[in-house]
């Protein structure tokens, strides 16, 4: 149609000969989106090593605070075994008069003197969030007996938590008996431990009659606080994603030396996950979990609109021929379609808790989950890797995942909340084990849950 | 830095190497943005998006065939993504300026400034321009023109007959050439009006 110097081919040598410069500026805005992935990593990495720290740090003054507690439950233990040597010297027998329903308070009584037996005065110390009371030292006939009366002793009493979890009498032989009054052991007590101090400050000079007839000791038993159920309603957007690989099963001649990594062009897209599960306590710090839970996952494959073509999938013993206009390589446009997949599933797993006090805990969960897929879009790649086909039926329907989170749990009123960081990792390929490009979907999420006790 | 090193360079994302490649082709595929762009900010931008690509789809890259023309091609296809997305193929198309034009399928006269027929082809319509540029230029058949366009493979060959017509009047228009006089042949002006 043209001459051999046609205009189609000048013109191209010509305009070929131009060249312009482009601006700094261009490259770098093209440093600055090339970096964007990786900055997105890097914040991820920052995040999760703050949340490890706070919870190290927590950790580590739950610990320091634990090692304070045991010093003193030390000290007054020291003075338990003094009062236990009563036992060897006095005539008196103990009993107990009261167990109160929320102090946990066992009273003792000296029965030497039947007439006073019939007053229990009140017990000063309330009870604490903890569950632990001190012992204390009760004169019966008089207010201003040796115990504690103000806020301060309150305080100190609150604590010496632990100190009676191995002190509860079984047998009144155990109980200590009283020769002489209390005044003289107490003043014992007094000169061993400082902290005992603060119970027996400010006595009475008529105590020390009193005592001698009749007193009580109160000594605190610990009740552990009965662990129970919990109902956990959460919440997790996430970064869906996917690992490909090839099975060595099948043979790709056309691309022998290439990784499914690197022959597509996906990027990470949003999903989500919501699910209810039950909280059963093993351990005072580990819990069984499960429930259920729905899952969305999304990536984008970023593929070329081509000519309606036939494409040939090689399954393990049979081929599949599927007609597509999706090209990976080339194509007329560029064209961006999503692979999508909903899922049900049923989680099972353990929660751990590693540091933490009563208001604050640091915990780290690890489950399975047998899934069900309710529907995808399935967008697979094709032996040669040319080409993306549409077959959801070439889907597993049953898979597993496993999920790893580590996450902040707190007290909000009567509920829980939680937050944390969580990987999601799908155990077994997408598609059905006759297709030879395997793909394990991933999702990087961030949970955020409400807890509520059940009684 | 050989074109094999910054291949390789490139596939582990080495920023060096990046560069340099980047260095190397982005004057001569600016230009090519710039025949396709409305202006110089527009080809810029078409350029980054372009370079983009490249460095992230760099791994499909196959070495069958040269490795410019693979950038090349991305480029052609980002600009045109481009022009697409920013709904440039909307602006109206005046065909009646291409009418009653005698198209000549000659050669265009060697002594003519490269810049003046870049401005020129520049003038076009954007329809006219880019079918233009894909087939004369870039070397696509109409049918996969067709194809990137989402237009009919005839619209394509009667859009180019009509392009090269109205670019043949600008330059006469601008005299870069004379208004030929002997069949065949384009005579370059001797004092273009740029």
């Amino acid at each position: 149609m043209y001459k051999e110097e046609s205009f189609e081919r000048s013109l191209k040598q010509k305009v070929d000969e131009y060249r312009m410069y482009p601006s700094n500026q261009s490259w770098s805005n093209i440093q600055k989106e090339l970096r964007k992935t990786n900055r997105s990593f890097n914040y991820k990495a920052i995040g999760l090593t703050i949340i490890l720290l706070t919870g190290f740090s927590i950790y580590l003054s739950n610990h320091q605070q634990t090692n304070q507690k045991s010093t003193v439950a030390a000290l007054i233990q020291s003075d338990i075994a003094i009062v236990s040597a009563f036992e060897q010297t006095s005539n008196s027998t103990f009993q107990p008069v009261q167990k109160a329903e929320k102090r946990r308070t066992l009273t003792f009584r000296n029965t030497n003197n039947p007439e006073s037996s019939s007053e229990i005065i009140q017990n000063l110390v309330e009870t604490s969030a903890i569950n632990t009371e001190v012992p204390e030292l009760i004169n019966q006939n008089q207010n201003s007996s040796v115990q504690t009366n103000n806020a301060e002793d309150v305080t100190d009493l609150k604590k010496l938590e632990m100190v009676t979890n191995n002190y509860e009498p079984t047998s009144k032989s155990q109980l200590p008996d009283l020769k002489d009054g209390p005044e003289q052991k107490l003043s014992q007590l007094t000169t061993t431990n400082v902290v005992a101090e603060t119970l027996i400050t400010d006595e009475p000079s008529s105590a020390k009659t009193d005592a001698e007839l009749n007193y009580e000791v109160n000594i605190p038993v610990v009740i552990k606080k009965k662990e129970v159920k919990k109902l956990v309603m959460y919440i997790t957007p996430s970064s869906s994603y996917r690992v490909l690989y090839a099975d060595n099963k099948f043979t790709f001649r056309n691309f022998p030396q290439l990784d499914p990594e690197n022959a597509v062009t996906h990027t990470p897209s949003l999903g989500f996950e919501a699910g209810a599960s039950i909280l059963l306590p093993i351990t005072k710090r580990i819990k069984f979990r499960t429930g259920a839970q729905f899952n969305y996952t999304s990536y984008n494959v970023n593929a070329f609109s081509a000519a309606p073509q036939l494409t040939t999938i090689t399954l393990n013993y049979s081929t599949s021929q599927r007609i597509t206009v999706l090209g990976n390589f080339n194509g007329y446009i560029t064209r961006k379609v999503q692979n999508e997949t909903y899922q049900l599933s049923i989680p099972v797993g353990f929660e751990v808790n590693l540091a933490g006090n009563k208001k604050v805990t640091w915990e780290m969960g690890l489950n399975l989950q047998p899934t069900y897929l309710l529907k995808a879009s399935g967008y697979m790649l094709t032996n040669d890797y040319k080409n993306y086909i549409k077959a959801p039926d070439l889907m597993s329907r049953l898979n597993l995942n496993t999920g790893l989170e580590t996450f902040i749990r707190w007290n909000a009123g009567k509920f829980q909340l939680q937050a944390g960081p969580q990987l999601r990792y799908q155990l077994y390929s997408n598609g059905k084990n006759i297709l030879p490009v395997k793909e394990h979907l991933v999702d990087y999420g961030f949970r955020f849950g409400i807890i509520k006790p059940l009684r | 830095m050989t074109e094999e090193a910054i291949l390789q360079g490139c596939l582990k994302n080495q920023p060096p190497a990046q560069q340099e490649l980047y260095s190397r082709y982005s004057p001569k595929m600016l230009a090519v943005c710039y025949r396709f762009a409305r202006n110089r900010e527009d080809a810029e931008d078409m350029l980054q998006e372009g370079f983009i690509r490249v460095f992230t789809q760099i791994h499909q890259f196959q070495s069958k065939g040269s490795f410019e023309g693979w950038i090349r091609r991305i480029i052609v296809h980002t600009c045109i993504n481009h022009l697409k997305k920013h709904k440039r193929f909307n602006e109206s198309v005046d065909i009646t300026q291409a009418h009653g034009v005698q198209v000549r399928e000659d050669s265009v006269p060697s002594i003519i400034q490269v810049k003046q027929v870049i401005e020129c082809i520049r003038m076009l319509p954007i329809g006219y321009r880019t079918v233009l540029n894909l087939f004369a230029i870039e070397g696509y058949s109409h049918r996969e023109i067709a194809g990137m366009l989402d237009i009919e493979e005839s619209t394509s060959r009667s859009q180019y007959t009509r392009s090269k017509a109205m670019l043949e009047k600008i330059l006469v228009q601008k005299r870069i050439i004379l208004q030929p006089r002997i069949q065949g042949e384009w005579v370059a002006a001797a004092h273009p009006r740029f």
